[in-house]
């Protein structure tokens, strides 16, 4: 049985993009989700945050206050490696729920 | 390492919420960055990235909330908002503490005393191993029981020391006081006569000095030394060295060998002892030798298991042996024609553990009744606060429903409200642990008297600590979640829609707490009912007519045994000490009697009619008396003559029976002039009386036992005389003067006579101590139950008419009469109450069975004091409802609907 709800969707999209960035802020991610989604897919602050606070909290990403390109400071994450054993899991799980869902959409 | 993190990251939530705030005022400042680099002017890319991002606060809430998500909210955060909320409203926080207090205070005292009488083991090596021999057929055995613990013979107790196979070892001992004075107002002594094996069997090691051994205790030792326990060296000596000292025991020197340590009471639980000898000094300390008797039962025998042999075991082994260990011990002294009865006699073992106790057997069921009642107390006390905090959250609806909006979860409301009732739960089981201390003392001192004065060890240990924590939490997931529950639904809109009070009514919310009305009620009304019925008992008691005048009357115990008068002088010199006391002024009668009635003490022999034969017998409890005695008890006397001073030993045996004794021997209305005959016994030969005399029925031994036949017998004509008398006086003068005489006059007669005073109502009243106990305790807890249902009852309705104030109003306008308004809440009230006693009734049907045993003169479903329960409990209620009612009708419609 694949889980699957917001909250884990979110989740596979902030793990994934530290994962491709390497390193990011919490404005960083969101502005990533939304260009490499062709602003489909816009992420709300208010989930956000949240959302990697949880994460930290979890132990899957940790977190530095670093300066940003243009001079401003930021809390940048990464992922640890409990997060990208999450990542792993979480990209198997999504694809058994496409899966899914897939199938019951073809139903005829 | 993820959970440590968690752990420590609640230690700096300041810290945290700072960062946070940091972290999202740069997100802000980042998206204007972005806005401005658009072209947009700075004002623009404010207010647009402010847009977007939405109310920080918000969103900082919903990041410190993911912490409730995992499960680990701030505690202490919790606990700091509680113990806030605790301080605005000072007068809420007291009553509910002061409540639980008084819930688990009782219950922990009550518990304490149980855990103190019941539960805890001696304080010996490996208690558990222990175990202690008893006769089974016991009431056959004839001559003189000298205690309440199984006993046996002297001689029976060296056969089971020579032969104790099952056991690694085996003791002997029993509690008898000393005298520790000369003579004057009788100083005891808590005297412990033990076998030499008896330390060491139990494993007590010496404080100081040594203790016994096996050779210390062989026959013919003489007083080679006592040990003392550490409660008596500190009394007596105050710390300082006794070791060599000389005690006066019985008017003997002995010397004092060692101490036992601190913890060491004896093995009866409930009394300590002061000083102990071997069990072969007894003749050298008493006037009678009881080592080679066979009609003195009094050594109790304890022995430590073999870790190969169970308790079974034992038992069967000594129930084999019995045979030959009875027939081995029988000497001349016992009565011929009880023999076959001593040989058929079993002995059997059983565990031993805690210790033996007649605390044990006298409180058990009254203790464990109690406790079942400081459950219902605190069930009631339960209910009673989860509508206090029901209330409290009702009131506190919007604030609720402002922290609901702002984006609180459900959990944390939860969270919340559990807190404080946490918080509560703890102070009350904090100040309840107090007031058990307080009142545990109480209960002891209570039950303790100048007589009987009773020790217990009172020790917080782990049973009583998990037992208070259980409770403490458990109270506080009753009262608190159902409070948590309720608050966490209020919907925030419609707490937020209004404007005051008087819309937020729904019926569910009343329903609950209903629910819980209707329940207090009904335990309530078990408790009441259980108080009214141990009460009543009590009361038939107390004013059960033992056939004599109590009041008034004094006993004085005497021993002449310093004097050294002669057997066959006993008699004269008894008789004129009771001139004496009678010529005292204000001494209106005096007599002497060997059984003081309802003491407790009791004789008994067989009897049968002169011409029948001897197998035609009856039982009948005896008491020898002097002239006067039914005179100073106020004994009417029906036919014939009391005793006079022309009985004496060398004329005719003559007796005075009660009625049930000529009837039960079927002597008819007139018994005087005829003969009986009384059983040989060990001390006298079978022997045949005269009746002269006929009295009315009285108690003999207890006044919870029928009148029975009772044969008295003249004090002048008992060739046996002892050394003591128990002189019964009526006077008109107060206790003191009336006692400073008559100690004058003992003294006059010989400084060395020792006495003690007491009453006989005293000592009556001593022996319903466990029935008072019951009545008092129970009968406060009914009343703390009343009180507890008024409250609850009355919170209800005040709450019901407040919510309800709009609708009143309402109908005032529509032209509702005040009277009618009144009936319409009171009939609410009504049918909680009603629903309530319903409820209680049954479940007291139910539960009545339980305390059958402990009423005495009613039933325990008693119809009467049902109803009379079920009468008060409901006028108590109504009233309290009625203040509410009232309010109603004074409802100023106008001022109601305006304040919509």
């Amino acid at each position: 049985m694949a889980k699957n709800d917001l909250q884990g969707t979110l989740d596979l999209l902030i793990l994934k993009t530290l994962s491709q960035l390497g390193s990011m802020h919490g404005y960083g991610i969101l502005m990533h989700i939304r260009r490499v989604s062709d602003e489909l897919l816009i992420v709300e602050e208010g989930s956000l945050y949240p959302a990697l606070h949880r994460m930290q909290q979890n132990g899957w990403v940790r977190a530095s206050w670093a300066m940003t390109d243009y001079g401003r400071k930021a809390k940048w994450y990464a992922l640890t490696r409990a997060g990208r054993e999450q990542l792993v899991s979480r990209e198997k799980n999504w694809a058994q729920v496409v899966k899914g869902v897939d199938a019951v959409l073809r139903f005829a | 390492m993820a959970l440590l993190r968690r752990v420590l990251s609640l230690r700096r939530r300041t810290r945290m919420e700072r960062e946070i705030d940091a972290e999202l005022r740069e997100h802000v400042a980042m998206s204007i960055d972005d806005n401005m680099a658009q072209g947009m002017s700075r004002e623009e890319a404010e207010r647009d990235a402010r847009r977007r991002f939405g109310n920080p606060a918000v969103i900082r809430e919903r990041v410190s909330a993911e912490d409730a998500t995992l499960g680990l909210e701030s505690l202490w955060h919790d606990a700091r908002s509680a113990l806030r909320v605790f301080v605005k409203s000072p007068g809420f926080s007291f009553i509910v503490v002061a409540t639980l207090a008084l819930g688990i205070g009782a219950n922990t005292a009550i518990f304490e005393l149980l855990d103190a009488v019941l539960l805890q083991s001696l304080p010996v090596r490996n208690p558990q191993e222990l175990a202690q021999v008893r006769v089974v057929n016991m009431h056959k055995a004839r001559g003189s029981v000298f205690s309440g613990y199984p006993v046996v013979t002297n001689l029976i107790w060296d056969k089971l020391r020579g032969d104790h196979q099952g056991f690694s070892g085996i003791a002997a001992w029993r509690d008898l006081p000393f005298f520790g004075d000369s003579g004057g107002d009788a100083r005891f002594l808590k005297g412990l006569y033990v076998s030499g094996e008896f330390f060491g069997v139990l494993g007590v090691r010496p404080m100081a000095g040594r203790l016994f051994t096996p050779a210390d205790d062989r026959l013919g030792c003489g007083l080679q030394g006592a040990v003392i326990s550490y409660g008596f060296w500190q009394q007596e000596f105050g710390g300082r060295p006794a070791l060599g000292e000389k005690l006066k025991l019985n008017d003997k020197y002995v010397e004092i060998i060692g101490i036992t340590p601190p913890n060491f009471f004896g093995v009866a639980v409930g009394s300590t002892f002061d000083v102990a000898v071997p069990i072969c000094s007894q003749p050298d300390l008493d006037t009678t030798n009881m080592l080679n008797a066979s009609t003195k039962w009094w050594v109790s025998v304890i022995g430590r298991l073999d870790p190969a042999s169970s308790v079974e075991q034992v038992a069967a082994h000594l129930e084999t042996n019995s045979p030959g260990i009875f027939a081995s011990t029988l000497r001349a002294d016992y009565p011929p024609a009880s023999v076959k009865d001593y040989l058929a006699m079993k002995l059997t073992a059983e565990p031993s553990a805690a210790g033996v106790s007649t605390l044990r057997e006298m409180y058990s069921r009254p203790l464990r009744f109690l406790l079942g009642t400081a459950g219902l107390v605190l069930l009631i006390t339960c209910t009673n606060l989860a509508s206090l905090m029901l209330a409290r959250t009702t009131a506190r609806e919007r604030d609720m429903a402002v922290r609901l909006a702002i984006g609180a979860g459900r959990w944390r409301l939860i969270r919340l409200v559990l807190g404080e009732s946490l918080l509560l739960s703890i102070a009350g089981a904090v100040a309840g642990a107090a007031l058990a201390q307080a009142l545990s003392r109480a209960l002891v001192a209570y039950l303790s008297t100048q007589n009987s004065p009773i020790s217990l060890d009172f020790k917080l240990d782990w049973r009583l600590f998990a037992f208070l924590l259980g409770i403490s939490l458990l109270t506080c997931l009753l009262f608190g979640l159902a409070a948590a529950v309720r608050a966490s639904r209020t919907p925030p809109s419609a707490a937020m829609k209004a404007g005051g009070p008087g819309m937020t009514a729904s019926r569910g919310r009343l329903g609950f707490r209903g629910a819980l009305v209707v329940s207090q009620v009904a335990l309530s009304l078990v408790l009441l009912f259980g108080a009214l019925l141990f009460t009543q008992s009590l009361r038939n008691l107390l004013s059960n007519d033992p056939g004599f005048q109590v009041k008034g009357v004094r006993v004085a115990g005497l021993n002449f045994a310093r004097l050294k008068i002669p057997v066959d002088g006993r008699a004269a010199f008894q008789r004129q000490l009771l001139d004496r006391i009678r010529s005292i002024p204000g001494v209106e009668d005096a007599a002497d009697t060997n059984v003081v009635p309802l003491s407790g003490t009791s004789w008994s022999n067989a009897v049968w009619i002169d011409g029948h034969d001897s197998t035609v017998r009856q039982e009948s409890d005896f008491s020898t008396v002097s002239p006067k005695y039914f005179k100073t008890l106020r004994i009417p006397m029906v036919a014939g003559r009391d005793f006079n001073d022309h009985d004496t030993s060398q004329s005719p045996s003559v007796a005075v029976v009660n009625e049930a004794f000529a009837k039960k021997l079927g002597l008819g209305a007139n018994p005087l002039g005829e003969h009986f005959w009384r059983e040989a016994t060990p001390s006298a030969p079978m022997q045949s009386y005269l009746i002269v005399g006929l009295v009315r029925d009285t108690k003999y031994s207890g006044i919870r036992l029928p009148m029975g036949p009772i044969a008295y017998l003249a004090r002048a004509q008992d060739s046996s005389l002892d050394n003591v008398m128990q002189l019964l006086f009526r006077s008109n003068l107060p206790v003191g003067t009336q006692e400073v005489a008559i100690r004058q006059a003992f003294l006059n007669v010989g400084a060395g006579i020792r006495f003690k005073f007491d009453g006989l109502e005293d000592q009556i009243g001593q022996s319903l101590l466990a029935e008072r106990l019951l009545a008092t305790l129970s009968g406060f807890f009914g009343a703390l139950a009343v009180v507890l249902a008024m409250t609850g009852l009355y919170g209800v309705m005040s709450y019901t008419v407040t919510e309800r104030t709009t609708e009143i109003g309402i109908r005032m306008a529509l032209g509702a009469q005040r009277s009618s308004i009144t009936a319409m809440i009171l009939g609410k009230a009504a049918k909680l109450l009603a629903t309530g006693l319903v409820l209680g009734i049954s479940l007291s049907l139910a539960a009545a069975s339980a305390a059958g045993a402990l009423l005495f003169g009613l039933k325990p479903r008693d119809p009467a004091t049902l109803a009379g329960a079920s009468l008060l409990l409901a006028v108590v209620t109504v009233l309290a409802s009625l203040v509410p009612s009232l309010r109603a009708a004074n409802v100023n419609p106008t001022k109601a609907l305006r304040a919509e």
